[in-house]
């Protein structure tokens, strides 16, 4: 129970990482970034190419993978979102599923990475330690996404709630007329919002690295457990988005030990629509929350 | 004066032009031979479809190096079907609108059946390189012009077991396999051929291809104690799949697939801590005179071991030609699925094919043999 408890958690922090950057990404532009899987992917490998040409240790790949991502994220905003947004919603909506085939077929074609999955480093020793917990065998792995998935809330909340940015960018998100007339340049807020949210891919495919491997044609697949898990915990509300995924990571792993593959992954699938016609403000959404 | 002067070096431009252009005629090399390999070198397939297309790409050199197809040159225009049936069929289509006169398709299950619809309707011969003979066994019989380059589950399914019970004493087994049709496919032939020798099924859980976790499905085989566990898949996701059975604690021996037998299986599976890890494949074992052949040439072009995939796609390209060479000047399907099944022996890297009307996968249990991994290496058991 315990194993498939941490498994299910394990799993589910990605998926929360994932829901958490389509959650800024939405606040900011409205759209639902249907690439927020494939930048994971990305991320992940940005890591193994700081790992093998490089020669850094994960810490540095982390860093280095993160940094990337906003980087990307920054660049994704200015070249893809803002043009595209000059046609309304659905004109960056269809950017972003653009964007998921560009960065699909094209990470294949970059040097060292290829369209194979590839083995990335364990934070603080081997990828495949382990540990007894209460009767339990413990991926050593597991234990460290838990840990690098709170860092990551804690600076969020803090750059969030303490920072002046990070208030200026939940203004412009809450009211962009508003916070223009206070003198809140909204390009630049909703620029960083785009990257914070690739960022957060970027350090979620990091993290998880180790145990699933980086690269591959998994990233769709990975952006729509993030918005079933979105949609469970709470579109609008960032706990509730990583608290989804928690939520559907755990479920999956425990329908799947009971039922066979094909019955247990359909059923998952299928909270989204149960979640939006019962309860469409999610776990933890206020129904305020949710608009028009 | 003039005007004769004239009309006679009108009359030599004019022959020479008329040698000249005999000259060419005769020098232009042939038309080369237009031949279509439609392979999934993108998408979840594309570990499978890059070594084929790589293989065969290093094929249509060595074939034309000696000599070609009766001195007609060959040549290959390999497309990706990017792992989609229908992508694939539409291909099938344009190529044999576009003269290509016989088809390597292809890398996966479900666009080799797609493109053998194409093919068959066209009479066009088809190889494809999935151990799935279903592709040309149907209910109906024997599809004529579809031939398979791979040995098929079954054969397989026999050596893993075989060696299973005679040399690791199992009597029980759990199955673990991808959820598409290679492997759902190969762990019912498991499952079949396990009861034929006598042995237990205790378990068969299905992943899919994407999958990440396996704990769920490895934590259920753990808790039905097989003596061992056979692992049907391919790309790098079995990999991890033993990874996780080996955290997880279920230490049994792990028989898989031939679609298993790469190094970067072993890599993902942490090396050495794989631990007891067999394969049933003809890349198994002492290497014959046409493996190590192809080994050291893909070695020389691609700095790459030789993975099953890339013995495919050579082969499968040699098949072709085989074909094109036994029946002297035609290519419709009928004729070259004739040359074919008249069972030639035909040595490659796969094995030795013997096609007959019966048989379109032409290899036997003896061109399957057993790999073990070691320190996270392949090597003989």
């Amino acid at each position: 129970m315990l194993q498939l408890l941490v498994a299910g958690l394990t799993v589910g922090s990605e998926y929360g990482l994932i829901a958490l950057g389509i959650h800024i990404i939405l606040r900011a532009t409205r759209v639902v970034n249907f690439a927020q899987g494939e930048f994971t992917i990305v991320g992940g490998l940005v890591a193994l190419t700081c790992v093998d040409v490089l020669h850094l240790n994960m810490w540095f790949a982390l860093a280095g993978a993160t940094l990337a991502g906003f980087a990307l994220g920054l660049a994704f905003e200015i070249v893809v979102l803002r043009p595209a947004g000059r046609t309304g919603e659905a004109g960056v909506t269809i950017a972003t599923i653009g964007a998921v085939f560009v960065l699909l077929y094209g990470h294949a074609l970059v040097p060292g990475w290829g369209s194979n999955p590839q083995p990335l480093p364990g934070f603080g020793g081997p990828a495949t330690g382990s540990v007894e917990l209460a009767g339990a065998t413990v991926q050593v792995q597991s234990l460290w996404v838990f840990a690098l998935l709170i860092a990551a809330l804690a600076v969020l909340y803090l750059f969030f709630e303490r920072t002046y940015f990070g208030k200026a960018i939940r203004a412009a998100a809450e009211n962009p007329l508003g916070a223009r007339l206070i003198g809140i340049d909204v390009n630049s807020t909703r620029a960083v919002s785009v990257a914070l949210g690739i960022a957060l891919a970027a350090y979620g495919g990091t993290i998880i690295g180790p145990i699933t491997l980086v690269g591959g044609a998994a990233g769709f697949a990975l952006t729509i457990k993030g918005f079933v898990a979105a949609i469970v915990g709470g579109l609008e509300s960032p706990i509730g988005c990583v608290a989804g995924g928690l939520v559907v990571g755990v479920l999956q792993v425990f329908l799947q030990s009971r039922l066979p593959y094909d019955i247990a992954d359909p059923i998952v699938y299928s909270v989204l629509l149960v979640m939006l016609l019962v309860r469409p403000q999610g776990l933890f959404g206020r129904r305020d929350a949710v608009r028009d | 004066m003039n005007r004769t002067f004239a009309s006679a070096l009108a009359a030599a431009c004019i022959a020479c032009l008329v040698v000249g252009a005999s000259t060419v005629t005769t020098t232009a090399a042939p038309e080369p031979i237009k031949l279509a390999a439609i392979l999934s070198t993108s998408g979840p397939s594309a570990p499978l479809g890059v070594p084929e297309s790589n293989a065969v790409k290093l094929a249509e050199r060595e074939i034309n190096a000696h000599g070609g197809v009766d001195g007609r040159p060959i040549h290959f225009d390999i497309v990706d079907d990017g792992a989609k049936a229908d992508v694939a069929a539409q291909l099938a289509t344009q190529m044999i609108a576009s003269g290509h006169v016989a088809i390597f398709c292809g890398t996966r299950t479900d666009t080799s059946v797609a493109v053998s619809r194409v093919t068959t309707a066209s009479n066009v011969l088809q190889v494809y390189t999935t151990p799935t003979e279903s592709v040309w066994r149907t209910p109906r019989g024997v599809v004529k012009n579809v031939f398979e380059v791979n040995p098929r589950d079954q054969l397989e399914a026999v050596a893993l077991l075989s060696f299973a019970k005679t040399r690791l004493k199992v009597k029980t087994i759990g199955i673990l396999h991808d959820e598409n049709l290679y492997g759902s496919g190969g762990a019912t032939i498991a499952a079949a051929e396990a009861k034929v020798l006598g042995m237990q099924v205790v378990g068969d859980e299905a992943y899919p291809g994407t999958a990440t976790d396996f704990t769920p499905q490895i934590v259920k085989l753990r808790d039905a104690k097989p003596d061992a566990v056979v692992l049907w898949g391919a790309t790098t996701t079995p990999g991890l799949a033993i990874r996780a059975a080996r955290t997880l604690g279920l230490n049994v021996p792990i028989l898989g697939s031939s679609g298993i037998l790469s190094p970067a299986i072993l890599n993902v599976a942490g090396g050495a801590a794989a631990g007891e890890v067999y394969s049933a494949s003809p890349l198994a074992g002492t290497p014959s005179p046409e493996q190590r052949a192809f080994a050291d040439l893909y070695d020389k072009e691609y700095h790459l071991p030789v993975v099953s995939f890339a013995a495919n796609g050579w082969d499968a390209a040699h098949i072709l030609v085989v074909a094109l060479r036994e029946a002297h000047g035609k290519t419709d399907g009928t004729s070259l699925a004739n040359a074919l099944e008249a069972g030639k022996p035909i040595p490659l890297a796969d094995g030795v094919f013997k096609y007959s009307p019966s048989d379109h996968n032409g290899l036997t249990p003896a061109d399957v043999r057993i790999a073990m991994a070691r320190n996270g290496t392949w090597g003989n058991p």
